[in-house]
């Protein structure tokens, strides 16, 4: 593969090399700096109304939304994406495959690599979307400030091993009900920005020294 | 032992880039230096470095099995009492370490002596463990070496090698490595045990220690919220037991890299306890706790901090006062004095020897060169080969 990989010959030696006999170049080749991971905050931000339930459909595709509302087909496809860029932030997160699958069944499992890192996480199965809200027959998809609907991502898991095996859920593990379901009741506050993964209190409590010392390097 | 010089490669420095070596020059300063080597014989590296290296390093194990369990030592460690009981669990329970670099006083002829042992944080990893490498494998290819030099350096493998072990005996499914912001060797060192973490299929993930966080169960978390059960941190354990989150550590069911253990060895008095212990051993200087002042009356000592790092805080003095001295931020705690040895000089520099263990096994050399007396993080780091 290059010419590092094999250690050169050594004539006539009797004792073992002193050194390391191969390293694998490429896996240690970077063309650009180190880049140290960053957080992203994505979150929909949601009006403030009353708690009365409201009508829900749960969709599994982008077509499945617009047959059932024909004239949005932009509309339906906004949605699908602001949910499936929701569901890389809320989805439960695996650092292996193996472990992913395992809770949400074979193939059911996507690697991401995105700002925030890399994981596993379980395909969006789907999305909720609410509609009409106010009776406003007109849903404005447009206008984010004056948007009318709420959509977020719904996972199943097709694992023996799971309780919400072909159930709907959201990423607070809230279960809809079967895969054969198209439509609920749900309360505003569902559509609340989920919390990413697990949940943190407080972070800084550690590096306090580097501001009081300011030397270059911790190593010795 | 001698110093030689060399051509530098003519691509280094775009090799440099492409490999993502980024701190071979700071502070507009030369770091890696490879106009010249140093040649060492077979006999003087298995016997004169790698045997006394491993001898050492049990020495000091035997120090950690006698402080660990003694509160009066523990003290004279200075180490916060509440981090006694998990420093005694972690040492009984035989947490698995990573690395250590011992620093060697070596001139090719007399014993090398014990300066101090980096058990907890040491640095200059990549630049010896791979960058060396490739500078020898790339001199011998160009026919500027002869074939059969050889070099005393299996650490990536045994680093790899450590990884594996991690993840199939200890079962470890992941690990987190951390460093602090805004430090590109120290960040570079981090990227490089992981990509020995990912050589060994051991899954990772990074983390700045300033952004680690706590969890209402107790757990630290990365920025992603991920627990973190594994870590390796490149953060002195005692600056880790004096923060806000140190509170959390007993109960936090962390595997450490190093384990806590390791604060007994990274310790400047780790020094006077193998004196202690091994006196008249010929790697060792004879070294004396604070309190044991009166025998440094006569002769030439070195006064270190109990806690420091890169020679920093450092005094030399002999009857008549103090002779040389280094600034920095350490000393509050307390010192140590240890007997003055010279370091051998070759073209007029003073010259260093940092020798490596993977756990408790020997695994390579890095020679650094400083203008003064004290090396310093301006040291200059230069690689070396084996032969004869």
């Amino acid at each position: 593969m290059n010419q590092y990989d094999q250690s050169s010959p050594e004539p006539n030696t009797a004792h073992r090399s002193k050194r390391s006999a191969t390293i694998h170049l490429p896996q240690l080749r970077k063309w650009f700096a180190v880049k140290p991971v960053a957080v992203g905050i994505a979150s929909v931000l949601l009006s403030g109304c009353g708690e009365d339930p409201m009508e829900a459909n749960l969709y599994r595709s982008i077509d499945e939304c617009a047959s059932d509302n024909p004239n949005y087909m932009t509309e339906c496809t906004f949605a699908y994406q602001e949910a499936v860029e929701e569901a890389e932030r809320v989805a439960p997160r695996f650092s292996n495959e193996n472990d992913c699958e395992y809770e949400f069944g074979d193939s059911n499992c996507q690697y991401i690599e995105n700002r925030n890192g890399s994981f596993f996480m379980p395909f969006m199965a789907g999305f909720m979307l609410s509609r009409f809200l106010d009776n406003d027959i007109d849903i404005d998809f447009k206008k984010k400030k004056k948007k009318r609907y709420y959509s977020q991502p719904l996972f199943t898991s097709y694992s023996r091993r799971s309780n919400l095996r072909n159930q709907w859920f959201t990423a607070d593990g809230r279960s809809y009900g079967g895969l054969h379901k198209r439509s609920t009741k749900v309360y505003q506050s569902s559509f609340k920005p989920k919390p990413t993964a697990s949940k943190t209190l407080s972070r800084g409590g550690f590096g306090q020294s580097v501001a009081r010392t300011s030397t270059r390097s911790f190593g010795g | 032992m001698l110093r030689q010089n060399i051509a530098e490669r003519s691509h280094w420095r775009t090799l440099a880039q492409e490999y993502g070596f980024h701190f071979h020059t700071m502070y507009g300063e030369p770091y890696w230096q490879e106009n010249a080597y140093y040649q060492f014989t077979l006999k003087q590296i298995e016997d004169e470095l790698e045997t006394p290296t491993q001898e050492l390093h049990q020495m000091c194990l035997a120090v950690v099995d006698v402080v660990a369990r003694d509160a009066q030592w523990l003290e004279k460690f200075c180490i916060p009492e509440s981090f006694w009981q998990p420093i005694l669990d972690s040492w009984e329970s035989s947490e698995p370490s990573l690395y250590s670099r011992m620093d060697f006083a070596y001139d090719g002829t007399s014993p090398a002596k014990l300066l101090e042992n980096n058990g907890d944080t040491p640095t200059s990893l990549y630049e010896t463990g791979f960058w060396q490498w490739l500078w020898l494998e790339d001199n011998i290819q160009s026919g500027a070496l002869p074939r059969n030099s050889d070099q005393f350096n299996s650490l990536q493998e045994k680093l790899v090698h450590r990884f594996r072990n991690l993840k199939t005996t200890e079962q470890w499914h992941n690990i987190h490595f951390a460093c602090c912001k805004d430090t590109a060797e120290d960040r570079g060192t981090v990227q490089y045990l992981q990509d020995c973490a990912e050589a060994a299929e051991l899954t990772q993930h990074f983390s700045f220690i300033e952004d680690i966080g706590i969890s209402p169960e107790g757990f630290f978390t990365d920025k992603l919220d991920r627990v973190i059960a594994q870590c390796f941190k490149l953060y002195p354990w005692e600056f880790m037991f004096a923060e806000e989150f140190g509170r959390f550590v007993p109960e936090a069911q962390v595997n450490w890299l190093e384990p806590m253990w390791k604060s007994i060895v990274s310790n400047k008095a780790l020094l006077p306890m193998l004196w202690r212990l091994f006196p008249e051993h010929p790697n060792l200087l004879p070294a004396y706790f604070a309190d044991e002042h009166h025998q440094t009356t006569h002769g030439k000592w070195v006064k270190k901090p109990i806690f420091s790092r890169e020679g920093a805080n450092i005094s030399i003095f002999d009857e008549t006062g103090i002779l040389t001295e280094s600034s920095g931020p350490y000393g509050a705690e307390g010192y140590i004095y240890q007997a003055y040895t010279p370091l051998p000089k070759f073209a007029d520099k003073h010259t260093l020897i940092g020798s490596w263990l993977v756990d408790d096994l020997p695994a390579g050399i890095s020679v650094r060169e400083d203008s003064s007396e004290i090396t310093q993080d301006m040291s200059r780091f230069l690689p070396h080969i084996i032969l004869g």
